[in-house]
């Protein structure tokens, strides 16, 4: 039929809600190119439902950066998963002399499409890079703090930043916590006195957001992880200090979501073998968590067998995660990095080629793009 | 043992005898099934064009439970690949029409992979003109307004 007889067809309108329908599967940024279609779609792309409908859609990818204002978004290769992973640069220039990420920029977390980025002189960064919205917030009070960890509470609707603070005068310990509500605008100081006899294992690494709660390792004062994880609930804004296994790697032990069923995992180097160690948790009805479990250890031997070259030096685990449905590590030794995926239920092991090099990242988390508009505090003090 | 038939009947007035289980893809005729056994039923608002193409839709799709051993004829994979290829073949008009056809009878499946396809079609257009064009969509935007919206979401802070 040639297309001069289809326009003569005459058709029926589609009714909005399967336009909706449609809308809600076309990426972000093509999104962003049609803005100007028509002024109903434009007020779409504002609604707070759509923005929702349109997340829950949208495919998961893994993203890391390059601290030179590029993000690396991947996902597998569909034909070869999980061999393969195809790696796209986002360049996310702000201009001509100011950086976004740069060396001393702190990605407090990451919800929803949303980045909470921490720069420096009290201000931090909440970016959509879909979007390219970028605003910066200043709260309304100056305090040094810990730890830090960005989420997103179903009850109230609300973003928040949690900030464990450093107190003054009582060396290394704390029990107080800000948390900054973004959409409302309101912030609270809380108590933690579970946190008096810790230190805290660094200032600049952020908490792992699990569902709507944030969990981080502790130290003792010689800095060693200990049989402790700090938790956070980002409804009931309460903390409390769940079990963390005892040998769970050295360095920096990786916190991590979603493999079995969706429960708490620890991924780690283990102290003696120097292969890499996953626990999972046994939680308890109430979000807590009851025991561990180790589920996996894989040796160095194995480690070398999978990623085909010879590990001379010790490992380094940069980052892990999960990701449709296996875990992911991102390991260093040497000059050498390798993206490495660990099935569970096969209990497989799989060196991932990457089409972008991740040699200079050290960061991998799962990202959605999503409409959400970057929320714009306005502090009631 | 004999599968039950039922006859759908398209807006021209053609009928299509199909397989009771073929059919019950649909909510709508399923619960119309339920209703109104051994009857006709009218489906006044979808060409036999049409009809045709969500029947076939809806055979490759049935899950067939009659003891064979196989509960699927075909792998999920083989599935897509054939869903895929099904949409990929129909113009443009046709697939709004089996889009709505799908949402009539409240087929979730057929509904999604139609507007997936629609949102393809949407997300390879050039411009906003060839989205206007391409689904008969009028601007109601003044050129100021749109110089506007095109100035929003350039960075800096």
């Amino acid at each position: 039929m040639s297309s001069r007889n289809l326009k003569m067809r005459r058709r029926r309108e589609l009714p909005f809600e399967l336009v909706v329908e449609i809308l809600t599967r076309v990426p972000v940024k093509d999104l962003m190119r049609f803005r100007c279609v028509c002024k109903s779609w434009r007020s779409l792309f504002k609604e707070e439902r759509f923005c929702r409908q349109h997340m829950t859609r949208a495919p998961t990818r893994i993203v890391s950066f390059h601290f030179e204002d590029t993000l690396l978004l991947g996902r597998f290769s569909e034909s070869a998963k999980p061999e393969m992973m195809i790696l796209e640069e986002v360049s996310v220039n702000v201009g001509d002399d100011s950086s976004l990420l740069n060396d001393t920029t702190v990605v407090l977390g990451h919800c929803h499409g949303l980045f909470c980025l921490y720069f420096e002189n009290n201000t931090f960064g909440l970016w959509n890079p879909s979007l390219r919205e970028l605003r910066t917030i200043h709260p309304p009070y100056r305090y040094n703090w810990y730890e830090m960890g960005f989420g997103y509470d179903h009850s109230s609707q609300d973003y928040k930043i949690v900030l464990v603070l450093k107190m003054q005068g009582r060396r290394s310990r704390s029990s107080q916590a800000l948390v900054l509500s973004l959409k409302s605008g309101v912030s609270r100081m809380i108590n933690c006195l579970c946190l008096e006899n810790f230190d805290m294992i660094h200032d600049t690494i952020s908490g792992t957001l699990v569902g709507e709660t944030i969990y981080w390792q502790l130290c003792d004062d010689n800095v060693k992880v200990t049989d402790k994880l700090l938790s956070f609930d980002l409804v009931s804004e309460t903390f409390n200090l769940c079990p963390c296994p005892s040998n769970c790697g050295k360095g920096l032990p990786q916190v991590i979501a979603g493999l079995r069923g969706g429960g708490l995992c620890i991924v780690g180097v283990d102290d003696m073998s120097g292969g890499l160690i996953v626990w999972s948790a046994q939680h308890d009805g109430g979000g807590g968590i009851k025991s561990w479990s180790k589920i996996c250890n894989l040796s160095l031997g194995i480690l070398e067998i999978s990623a085909s070259c010879r590990i001379d030096d010790k490992i380094w685990l940069s980052s892990a995660v999960t990701y449709a449905g296996l875990l992911l590590a991102l390991v260093k030794f040497g000059r050498e990095s390798k993206l490495l995926s660990y099935n569970l239920e096969e209990k497989s092991l799989t060196n991932v080629e990457t089409s972008l090099s991740l040699s200079t990242c050290d960061f991998l988390e799962t990202y959605v793009e999503t409409l959400v508009p970057v929320p714009i505090p306005e502090w009631k003090l | 043992m004999s599968k039950k038939m039922i006859v759908l009947k398209s807006s021209e007035g053609v009928s299509f005898v199909v397989e009771e289980a073929v059919a019950r893809q649909s909510k709508i005729i399923s619960f119309l099934v339920e209703e109104f056994p051994d009857r006709e039923l009218p489906l006044t608002n979808m060409t036999s064009e049409i009809l045709r193409k969500t029947i076939e839709y809806c055979k490759k799709h049935v899950v067939e439970d009659d003891g064979g051993g196989d509960s699927s004829s075909s792998s999920s994979g083989d599935l897509k690949e054939w869903d895929v290829k099904f949409v990929a073949e129909i113009d443009q008009p046709r697939l709004m029409d089996l889009l709505m056809a799908a949402n009539y009878l409240d087929i979730p499946s057929l509904l999604d992979v139609t507007c997936q396809k629609v949102a393809d079609t949407i997300a390879a257009c050039n411009d906003e003109k060839e989205i206007r064009a391409t689904f008969n969509i009028e601007n109601d935007f003044t050129e100021e307004e749109v110089e506007a919206i095109r100035m929003e979401n350039q960075y800096p802070i």
